[in-house]
């Protein structure tokens, strides 16, 4: 069942943009934006919207993370903090940043390929060349007789 | 509410009751099918979305437990390391399937005469060649004839494309001199008989919307309606019933409402596969089968056999394209497939190569192997292994062994209240060495492919996809479920035509042979119509 009310606040997306950019982030030498600037928190929000059960999971841990920002005066001490506070936290948001920026237009462009979906176009590939088996028939039958 | 009986009544649309209906219509029977899922359409498959890779962690996953769909019932496999893989749907698990279509050897039948384990099978290669062949006709297979691990067999279409990385692996086999073929594909490589060929895009695990693959909600089905067979969705069956002389007489199910029917017939076809129909077996007890149906012999639901599987990737410097291709069908290798007890196991394996990963998977995967750490690092982990790992399954022959088996969970039900099946499996000995072994050339002939690092994993959790052996088929009423053409020992209007019926395992991927058995099973039936239940 979704819950399509759900919304981050604005804190909460601040946060969570802010540890998604401590997950993925941008690299000049790779060409690539981080998780938070690429806007993943949009991703993560829809998953919430559509999977309420994950909210339970996330929110909470979301609120400690905000509350370190506050205690500690920055996002990457509180960053280092919640790993040990929530364990399950990063590696959640691990498993939903890697999900959300690797299926993203950008990124698959910067990857080399087309940011489009599989289907229905598909990719081009050679024939298959029947004289790559030459070796392997030269060896002759393998097979058990019965 | 009671149905107008039929004379032949199918649980299951997927591979085996697909092919059993579309060889029965001929007789003109009055022929219907029950199927607790429903047509998948093409534009439902993840395929053709940007978010495709993610949903095999939601409604398209391989396991009934992880999608939870009403269609889908739950199983308990808390106490195997090798979990349920299934799809309830028309198509059944071929919706899912990667369509890697090979068949058993000669030997396989001969289990016990030739190494001296298991049991033969009270049939033979030669009997089911000729539904092999028919069977791939139907569904469309591409492969290539001359494969020197088989008697010679002629396949209707052309290969599949290898690519970089097909080739790249092919001249790993090749410097160790070791087999390898073109796999057999129940994907059409060129249009045919109405289906557009395959585009190599690689989605095939999660369904294939351009119907190349041969799931047989395109290939067998179209054909069996059109010839007059009935198949109603959305209906699940609780049990089969049976008439004061012990005969089948029906089926009690529940239809998409929730309504219970009794459906009656002549004939009772099961084809649930190797978890759902003991599961029904088990749950039709009466005054004449207080162990089930079926069941004087015990062996409903014992016997279970999966392929234990190992998966091993290689990590290779350059790009190899891998994204491209259908994911499970491009290169086999039986090198290791024939019994050599020098090996320290029995029996044998097969390697099956598989494509490269997607943008996400390769994300996902390099996290739980540690390759792609999060933070500063992670771009260049991710770069390491982006279209740079090639790699394969190894499918072990797996032993039959009583104490695997499925039994009724005492807690948990469906969305009808009709108990789950619950699954006991151990890993035996002979199958842990075989997966080392497999583990371990696998690296080697990945090394000799060029690979610089490498990715393991035996056996593989996710693999049940793979269900046999749960009512064997047999001579003997006391050691087997049904006789040598599928029909029940007990009850002698109750057929099974599914991979529950294997006395044996072999080491590669089953359902030709299913679809083979179930092909003969028909065929066998229309010949004895006039003295079916003699
Ligand atoms: C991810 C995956 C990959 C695979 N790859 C390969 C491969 O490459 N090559 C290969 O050979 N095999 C492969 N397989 C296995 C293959 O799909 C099965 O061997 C084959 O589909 C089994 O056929 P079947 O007829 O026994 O059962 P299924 O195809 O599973 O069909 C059984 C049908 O029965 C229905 N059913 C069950 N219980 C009831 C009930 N009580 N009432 C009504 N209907 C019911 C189900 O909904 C289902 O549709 C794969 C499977 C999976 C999941
Ligand atoms: S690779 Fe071919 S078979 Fe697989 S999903 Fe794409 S078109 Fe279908």
């Amino acid at each position: 069942m979704s819950d399509s009310d759900f919304k981050l606040t604005d804190t909460q997306r601040d946060h969570l943009t802010a540890a998604l950019d401590r997950i993925i982030p941008a690299s000049d030498r790779h060409g690539l934006p981080g998780a938070g600037e690429l806007g993943i928190a949009d991703f993560v929000e829809e998953l919430l919207r559509a999977n309420p059960a994950q909210q339970l999971g996330l929110l909470p841990a979301l609120a400690t993370f905000s509350e370190l920002i506050d205690r500690c005066g920055g996002v990457d001490p509180a960053f280092e903090q919640i790993q040990e506070k929530e364990p399950g936290f990063v590696p959640t948001l691990v498993f939903h940043a890697y999900s959300g920026y690797y299926q993203h237009p950008k990124v698959m462009e910067a990857l080399g390929i087309e940011p489009r979906p599989p289907h229905p176009q598909g990719y081009e590939m050679e024939p298959f060349d029947p004289s790559i088996l030459d070796k392997v028939r030269s060896r002759g039958t393998i097979y058990r007789e019965v | 509410m009671t149905d107008d009986t039929v004379d032949v009544l199918i649980i299951g649309a997927g591979a085996s009751g697909a092919a059993f209906a579309w060889s029965m219509a001929d007789t003109k029977m009055n022929i219907l099918c029950l199927e607790q899922g429903d047509w998948v359409k093409s534009d439902d498959y993840p395929g053709i979305g940007h978010d495709w890779e993610t949903r095999q962690f939601g409604d398209f996953g391989l396991s009934p437990n992880q999608r939870g769909r009403s269609e889908d019932y739950p199983v308990n496999d808390s106490e195997s390391p090798i979990h349920a893989s299934m799809f309830n749907a028309v198509g059944g698990s071929t919706v899912l399937y990667a369509a890697h279509f090979p068949r058993l050897h000669p030997s396989d039948f001969r289990v016990r005469t030739l190494d001296g384990v298991a049991d033969d099978w009270p049939i033979e290669y030669r009997d089911l060649e000729p539904y092999y062949d028919l069977n791939a006709r139907m569904m469309g297979v591409s492969g290539m004839a001359g494969d020197p691990a088989y008697p010679p067999k002629e396949l209707p279409l052309p290969p599949l494309p290898l690519g970089k990385l097909g080739s790249t692996l092919a001249s790993g086999f090749d410097k160790l001199g070791w087999h390898w073929w073109p796999s057999d594909s129940a994907i059409i490589s060129e249009d045919y008989e109405g289906r557009a060929a395959c585009i190599n895009a690689g989605t095939c695990l999660l369904g294939c919307p351009q119907g190349a693959k041969g799931s047989t909600d395109v290939t067998y089905w179209p054909l069996a309606e059109r010839a007059g067979v009935r198949l109603k969705t959305r209906c699940r069956v609780r049990e089969i019933t049976v008439r004061d002389d012990g005969m089948a007489d029906g089926v009690i199910y529940y239809d998409g409402e929730g309504v219970e029917h009794h459906q009656k017939a002549e004939i009772v076809v099961m084809a649930c596969n190797g978890i759902g129909t003991p599961r029904i077996l088990l749950n039709s007890k009466s005054k004449h089968f207080p162990d089930g149906l079926a069941n004087r012999s015990g062996l409903v639901g014992k016997r279970l056999m999966f392929h234990p599987y190992g998966l091993v990737r290689g990590i290779f410097p350059e790009p190899l394209e891998g994204y491209k291709g259908a994911t499970g069908c491009c290169i086999i290798s039986q090198e290791f497939y024939e019994s050599e007890p020098s090996r320290g196991f029995l029996r044998g394996y097969s390697f099956e190569m598989l494509r490269g990963m997607g943008p996400v998977f390769t994300a996902i995967s390099g996290m739980g192997s540690g390759h792609i750490p999060f933070g500063s690092d992670h771009h260049d982990g991710y770069a390491s292994l982006w279209d740079r790992t090639a790699g394969m399954v190894i499918i072990c022959e797996d032993l039959p062994e009583e104490h695997n088996c499925i039994t009724l969970d005492p807690d948990l039900v469906d969305s009808n209240g009709i108990p789950a099946p619950k699954v006991n499996y151990r890993l035996s000995e002979n199958s842990t060495r075989m997966l080392e072994h497999g583990v371990a050339r696998g690296q080697e002939v990945l090394a000799a492919a060029g690979a610089v690092d490498f990715m393991t994993e035996a056996p593989l959790g996710v693999a049940g996809w793979h269900l046999m052996g749960t009512a064997r088929m047999g001579e003997e009423p006391e050691t087997s479920v049904v006789n040598e053409w599928g029909r029940s020992h007990d009850v002698r209007n109750l057929f099974i035509i599914d991979g529950s019926i294997f006395p044996t395992s072999g080491g590669v991927n089953p359902t030709n042979t299913i679809q083979a058995l179930s092909l003969y099973i028909a065929d066998t039936i229309k010949k004895n119509l006039a003295n079916l239940f003699d």
